[in-house]
C-alpha cells in the first residue's frame, strides 16, 4: 500500500530525513518512533503530499506521490501535527466542507457516521473555535475518516491529550486499523507498542530499526530476565537453579532468597523453574519476568547515535 | 468547478461572521451615505442637485482602494498562518481550483455590497424628472463590477505570498496605490508613457466607463489584469509542492 | 563546512534583480540609456558574480535540482500568461470597440461625421499636441478620438506627442498652442485648435477638398509686415495661417493696379499711408463680386480733417465707421487696452467665450444709421461699462490727461471689432480698431491670435462647410424634495443601511456566543 524508497528531504543545508525505505501493508498500522526533531513530521508531510522529497520516492496505493498526486491524495485521510481547523465553522460545517471537497456521496450519512464513530455525537453545531484540545483533535480526525480512505497518515494523534481521551483515541484507531493501512508518528513508546503492528524507529532522520513491536523488544534484549524468590537463602537457590540443563546465567538479587536469571531468547523457562522449586521443598514466593520495555530498547539504539538534534 | 463552487460558497459565507468583513461594510455604507446625503442637503440649499446617479461613485472608487485589501488579506494568507493550507493541499483539490474559489468568495462578497450602494442613484432617480441617465449608470457600475474584481485578484495573488495577513494589506495597497498614480507617468509622451497610461487602474474607468461609454479595451484590461493575477497565485501556491 | 566571511548568496542576487528592474523601468520611462541604466546593469552583473562566487554551490545545486525544473517551468509559463495578455490588450487597443450606453449618445459622432469617415481616400493621422500640464484636456478629447478611430476603419489613427519634447514636430506641423490636434492627410496637413468633432469633420473636409484658399495682404502703404519676426511684425499671423493650408502673398495694388481673380480673401493691416482713390475702387467691385475682407486699423493713423477713403467706404456701404479715439478703461490692470468684456455669439468668437481678447490701443467702432437692407451687422467684441472712447487724443498726448468727457467721448460698452455680411452678394468684412493685438507681440496672448485666424475661416466661409445634427439632449433636472424626504434620505442613508448591517454582525456574534 505504502512503499517509500530512499527517501531524503534537505532544508537547505540540514537534512531532516536520510534515506528511509520501508513498506506498510494493507491493514497494517505502522508506528513511526522517534524523539522530536528525529523528521517524524516530515516525513508524514512528504507521504501526504504536502512537500516533496528531495530525492528519493513514495507510492502510495500504486501512485507516485509527486507525478500523480491528485489520485494519492483522493486515497489519503491526513491528521496534520497541529490539527488545522477553521475556529468559525461549527463541526458539521467543516465536516460537510472537507467532505465537499472530497466528493463524497451521500455526506450527511457519512458526517452522522463519522460523527458517531469519534464520538463527537453531541457537539456537532458547536463550534469548533469553543471546542477543548481533545475535542478538536476528534475533529481532526474525523475529517481524515470522512471519505473512508485507504490510507491514514496520523501524525502524533494523541499530543496533548489526557489520559482517559488518548485511551479512547488509540481504540479508535486500532479498530479502524482493520479495514485499512494506518501510518502514525508517535514519540511515545507505549502507543508504539500497544497499537502498532510494525514499528519503524528514526532518529536524527535516518532508520533506526524496523519490526513488531515484540520482535524489537527481543531483538535487542536478547534475553528475558526472570526474578525468582523462594523461601531458602540465595546461594541454595543459585545452585539449585544452575543444575537445571537449560542455558542461563544466574545471579543473586538484591534480598536474601532472590535471584534474577537471564535465559536464552525463544523459550520460556518459567514454568521449568517453578517446577523444580516446588520439587526441590521450597516454597516459591515470587516469580516474574522483568520485559525490557521499548523505553530501553530505544534508549539503547538512539543513544549509539550523536547527541545533537537538529530542528524538524 | 464544483470544487470552486464549494470554496467560493465557504469563504463568502465566512465573511457573515468576520468582524472585519462587517467593519469594512459598515464603513463603506457609513462614508457612502455622509457624502450623499451632504451633497442632497447642500445642493438643496444651493439650489442646485446635480441629476447624477454617480454621486457616491467616485468617492466609492477610492475607498474600494482601501476596503478590497481589507477584504482579501486574510484569504490565503490566514490559511497559511493556521496550516489549514495543509489540509487544502492534500486533499484532492487542485491548486487553480481553491486560488479562484477564494476570489470568488470574495468577488461575491463585494458585490453584495456594491448592490446595496445601488440605493443612492434610486434615490436620485426618484427625485429626478425625467429620471437619471440609467445607461450612464449601469456603465459605470459594470466598470465598478470589473474594477473590483481585478483588485480583488490582486489581493489574492498577494495574499498568497504571506503568513500573515498584515503584510498582504499592505502590499496589496502598495501595489494598488501603484496602479492607482502610474497613470501620472503617462501624462508625457513616447511609448513607456503610453504604456504606463494603459496600465492606469483608474484611467480603464474614468476615461470611458464612467462616462457611459463601455470600452472592450478597457473591460479586457481589467480581465487581463483578474487571470494574470490569480494565475500567479496559483503558482505560488503551486511551487510549495516543488520548493 | 568552510567558514565564509559572507554565508549568504541570496540577497546578492535579489539586489541584482532589483537593480535589473529598476534600469529597465528607468530606460523604458526616459527611453534612452543614460548613466542611471549604466550603472544600474553594472550593478547588477557585479551583485550576480558575487552571488555565485560567495556560494557557487547553490547555483550549481539549483540548476541541477528539481527546483531547477519546476522554478524555471513556472517562470517561462508565468511570462508566458502575462505575454499573451498583452498581446490580446494590445490588439484590443489597436482595434477599440465601444459601445456608448448614454441615453442621448453623447459620445456617438453624427451622421455627417460618420459619412465623411466611411469615404475617407486614405490614412488620415490624428496627432494631439498636449503637454502634461494639460493632460486633463486630453483625457477629455480621448474619447472623441477613439470614436473616430473606430468609425474610420483602420484608416484613422491618432496619437499624442508632447511638444516640450518633440518641438520640432510641433514646429513642423505649425503647431503653437497647447492643447492642439494636427490632422495629418497625406502631405497636407491642418492644425485645428478647440477641438471637437465638429472643428475636426471640417479639418477633415478641407484635407479631403484641397484647392489652397488664396489670402493677399496689401501691401505699399508701410502696413504691418507679414515676413517679420520682430515684436509688431506679422509673422505669426502668417505661420499661422499657413497651418490652416491657407496660400498667403503680398499685393501691392499700386504696382499692380488689379485685384487677382483667386483672391478669396483681402487683408488690410493698419496702412500707415492712406489707400488711393484707385485702389479703394478696386477694393470697393472685388467685394461687390462676393469677396471677404479684413481690416485692421489703428488709432491716430487717421489725421484730423483729412478723408480717408477706405474708412469711408465702410462708413457709407457697410455703416461702420472707425470712431477717431482710442479706448480707455482705467479700472483695468490695462488702461489704454480695449479688453473684451463680452463676445457675440457668433462663428468667430464660438471657441473662445472663456478666453479674453485684449487690444492695446484700439479705436473704438460705431454702427451708423442704415435702413432695412441687405448687410448683416454684428458688434463681435465689446468692452465693459467702465471704458470709454478717448477722443482728445491732443491734451492726453500733451499733458496725459485721460478724462470722460461726456459731449465728445463715447462711453462703453464699446465696439471693437466688427463683423458684415452682404447677404446678396455674399460678401463678408470683419473690421478691428487695432493691428496690435495680433503682431508678434501679442498674437499667443489669451484669444488674440484665435480671433484673427477665426475671422479669416469666417470670412473666406471656412467654418461652418458641414453643420452636424444636433444631438437631442435631455434636460434633467432634481425636483427639490420635501423636508420630510430629506428626513427620510437621511434616515435611511446614515442610520438604517449601517445600522442593520451593525444589527445583523451583532446578533451573528450574540448567536455564536450562546452556541457551546
Amino acid at each position: 500500500m505504502i512503499k517509500v524508497e530512499g527517501l531524503t528531504k534537505f532544508y537547505g543545508d540540514f537534512p531532516a530525513i536520510q534515506d528511509l525505505t520501508f513498506n506498510a501493508k494493507r491493514g497494517e498500522i505502522l508506528g513511526f518512533l522517534g524523539p522530536n526533531a528525529a523528521g517524524k513530521t516530515t516525513t508524514m508531510r512528504i507521504l501526504a503530499g504536502y512537500m516533496p522529497p528531495s530525492s528519493g520516492s513514495v507510492r502510495i496505493a500504486g501512485f507516485d506521490v509527486l507525478e500523480e498526486s491528485l489520485e494519492v491524495r483522493r486515497r489519503i485521510g491526513y491528521l496534520p501535527e497541529t490539527v488545522p481547523l477553521y475556529p468559525e465553522m461549527s463541526i458539521w460545517e467543516y465536516l460537510e466542507y472537507m467532505g465537499s471537497l472530497r466528493k463524497v456521496d451521500n455526506l450527511d450519512k457519512r458526517i452522522d457516521a463519522v460523527i458517531d464513530e469519534v464520538n463527537l455525537g453531541d457537539r456537532e453545531r458547536s463550534y469548533i473555535g469553543n471546542l477543548s484540545k481533545g475535542l478538536r483533535q476528534r475533529v481532526g480526525l474525523a475529517q481524515a475518516l470522512i471519505h473512508q480512505p485507504e490510507v491514514l497518515i496520523l501524525d502524533e494523534p494523541t499530543i496533548g491529550l489526557d489520559p482517559a481521551q488518548i485511551i479512547e483515541v488509540r481504540e479508535l484507531i486500532q479498530g479502524l486499523g482493520q479495514e485499512r493501512t494506518i501510518l502514525l508518528s508517535t514519540h511515545i513508546l507505549t502507543e508504539a507498542q500497544q497499537i502498532c503492528d510494525r514499528v519503524i524507529i528514526i532518529n536524527k532522520g535516518r532508520m533506526v530499526a524496523e519490526d513488531t513491536p515484540e520482535n524489537l523488544q527481543s531483538q535487542i534484549a536478547g534475553a528475558t530476565k526472570i526474578i525468582v524468590r523462594a523461601s531458602s537463602e540465595t546461594r541454595e537457590l543459585v545452585e539449585l537453579i544452575e543444575t537445571m540443563p537449560q542455558k542461563m546465567d544466574v545471579i543473586a538479587g538484591d534480598s536474601e532468597g532472590e535471584v534474577m536469571i537471564s535465559a536464552a531468547p525463544g523459550l520460556d523457562i518459567r514454568p521449568l523453574l517453578a517446577r523444580k522449586i516446588l520439587d526441590a521443598g521450597l516454597d516459591l514466593l515470587e516469580l516474574r519476568t522483568t520485559g525490557i520495555s521499548l523505553e530501553e530498547i530505544f534508549l539503547q539504539l538512539t543513544q549509539s547515535e550523536d547527541k545533537d538534534e537538529g530542528e524538524e | 468547478m464544483r470544487t470552486v463552487f464549494i470554496i467560493a460558497k465557504r469563504e463568502f459565507r465566512l465573511f457573515f461572521v468576520s468582524p472585519a468583513a462587517y467593519s469594512v461594510s459598515v464603513m463603506i455604507f457609513l462614508i457612502l451615505g455622509g457624502i450623499f446625503f451632504i451633497n442632497i442637503y447642500f445642493g438643496l440649499r444651493g439650489g442646485q442637485i446635480a441629476p447624477d446617479g454617480r454621486m457616491v461613485i467616485s468617492p466609492l472608487v477610492t475607498i474600494l482602494l482601501f476596503a478590497t485589501p481589507a477584504i482579501t488579506m486574510r484569504l490565503l494568507a490566514d490559511e497559511q498562518r493556521m496550516g489549514t493550507i495543509e489540509l487544502l493541499l492534500t486533499s484532492p483539490v487542485r491548486i487553480w481550483e481553491l486560488v479562484v474559489g477564494k476570489w470568488l468568495g470574495a468577488t461575491g462578497f463585494m458585490m453584495l455590497i456594491l448592490g446595496v450602494t445601488w440605493i443612492y442613484p434610486i434615490i436620485i432617480h426618484r427625485m429626478t424628472n425625467p429620471g437619471i441617465d440609467q445607461g450612464v449608470l449601469i456603465a459605470a457600475y459594470l466598470g465598478l463590477v470589473f474594477m473590483i474584481s481585478a483588485m480583488l485578484a490582486i489581493g489574492t495573488f498577494i495574499s498568497s505570498l504571506f503568513n500573515n495577513p498584515i503584510p498582504a494589506f499592505f502590499i496589496t495597497l502598495t501595489l494598488m496605490l501603484f496602479l492607482w498614480i502610474i497613470g501620472g507617468l503617462g501624462s508625457g509622451s513616447g511609448t513607456a508613457s503610453e504604456i504606463a497610461s494603459n496600465l492606469s487602474f483608474v484611467a480603464h474607468y474614468y476615461d470611458n466607463l464612467y462616462r457611459g461609454v463601455i470600452d472592450l479595451g478597457d473591460l479586457v484590461y481589467y480581465m487581463s489584469l483578474t487571470i494574470i493575477s490569480l494565475f500567479l497565485g496559483t503558482q505560488v501556491l503551486e511551487s510549495r509542492r516543488w520548493r | 563546512m568552510k567558514k565564509r566571511l559572507l554565508s549568504n548568496s541570496v540577497p546578492f542576487y535579489i539586489l541584482g534583480i532589483t537593480s535589473l528592474l529598476v534600469s529597465a523601468s528607468w530606460y523604458a520611462i526616459n527611453q534612452l540609456v543614460d548613466v542611471g541604466v549604466t550603472v544600474g546593469i553594472a550593478l547588477t552583473v557585479i551583485l550576480l558574480v558575487i552571488g555565485y562566487a560567495i556560494d557557487p554551490q547553490r547555483v550549481k545545486g539549483w540548476l541541477r535540482g528539481r527546483q531547477a525544473k519546476y522554478g524555471s517551468n513556472a517562470l517561462v509559463l508565468s511570462l508566458a500568461v502575462i505575454g499573451i495578455f498583452a498581446v490580446i490588450n494590445y490588439i484590443v487597443y489597436d482595434n477599440p470597440k465601444q459601445w456608448d450606453l448614454t441615453e442621448d449618445q453623447e459620445y456617438t459622432l453624427s451622421p455627417e461625421t460618420r459619412v465623411i469617415l466611411e469615404e475617407l481616400p486614405e490614412q488620415v493621422n490624428i496627432i494631439g499636441f498636449y503637454t502634461p500640464s494639460v493632460s486633463a484636456a486630453r483625457d477629455n478629447i480621448r474619447p472623441l478620438l477613439d470614436q473616430f478611430q473606430i468609425l474610420g476603419a483602420g484608416k484613422l489613427n491618432y496619437n499624442f506627442i508632447d511638444p516640450l519634447e518633440n518641438p520640432f514636430m510641433a514646429e513642423q506641423y505649425g503647431v503653437s498652442r497647447d492643447a492642439s490636434l494636427v490632422v495629418a492627410f497625406g502631405d497636407s496637413s491642418e492644425v485645428v485648435e478647440f477641438a471637437s468633432e465638429q472643428r475636426i469633420a471640417e479639418a477633415m473636409i478641407r484635407l479631403m477638398n484641397p484647392g489652397e484658399s488664396q489670402i493677399y495682404y496689401l501691401a505699399g502703404h508701410s502696413e504691418r509686415d507679414f515676413e517679420s519676426n520682430e515684436a509688431s511684425g506679422y509673422g505669426r499671423v502668417r505661420s499661422a495661417l499657413e497651418a490652416r493650408n491657407y496660400a498667403i502673398s503680398e499685393l501691392n495694388l499700386i504696382v499692380n493696379a488689379q485685384i487677382p481673380a483667386d483672391t478669396d480673401l483681402l487683408l488690410i493691416a493698419a496702412p500707415q499711408v492712406q489707400l488711393t482713390e484707385g485702389e479703394v475702387e478696386l477694393v470697393k467691385e472685388y467685394l461687390a463680386a462676393g469677396g471677404s475682407l479684413i481690416v485692421l486699423s489703428e488709432p491716430g493713423l487717421n489725421i484730423e480733417g483729412e478723408e480717408d477713403l477706405l474708412e469711408d467706404y465702410l462708413t457709407t456701404d457697410w455703416g461702420i465707421e472707425l470712431r477717431n479715439d482710442f479706448v480707455v478703461d482705467l479700472t483695468s490692470s490695462l488702461r489704454l487696452s480695449g479688453i473684451s468684456a463680452q463676445y457675440a455669439m457668433h462663428p468667430i468668437t464660438e471657441d473662445i467665450q472663456n478666453l479674453v481678447t485684449f487690444f492695446p490701443s484700439i479705436r473704438s467702432i460705431r454702427f451708423s444709421e442704415m435702413g432695412e437692407g441687405t448687410i448683416n451687422r454684428v458688434e463681435l467684441v465689446l468692452t465693459s461699462e467702465q471704458s470709454w472712447g478717448e477722443s482728445d487724443l491732443q491734451s492726453f498726448n500733451e499733458q496725459g490727461v485721460l478724462e470722460y468727457d461726456e459731449e465728445s467721448d463715447a462711453l462703453g460698452p464699446l465696439v471693437l471689432v466688427a463683423t458684415a455680411e452682404n447677404n446678396v452678394q455674399g460678401s463678408r468684412i470683419v473690421v478691428f480698431g487695432d493691428s496690435d493685438f495680433a503682431s508678434n507681440g501679442f498674437f499667443f496672448e489669451l484669444g488674440n491670435g484665435d480671433l484673427l485666424i477665426n475671422s479669416v475661416d469666417w470670412a473666406i466661409g471656412n467654418d461652418q462647410l458641414i453643420s452636424l445634427t444636433s444631438k437631442p439632449s435631455t434636460q434633467r433636472f432634481v425636483v427639490p424634495p420635501s423636508n420630510q424626504t430629506i428626513w427620510i434620505i437621511l434616515i435611511l442613508t446614515l442610520f438604517v443601511i449601517p445600522g442593520s448591517v451593525i444589527f445583523f454582525g451583532v446578533m451573528v456574534w450574540w448567536q455564536r456566543r450562546n452556541t457551546r
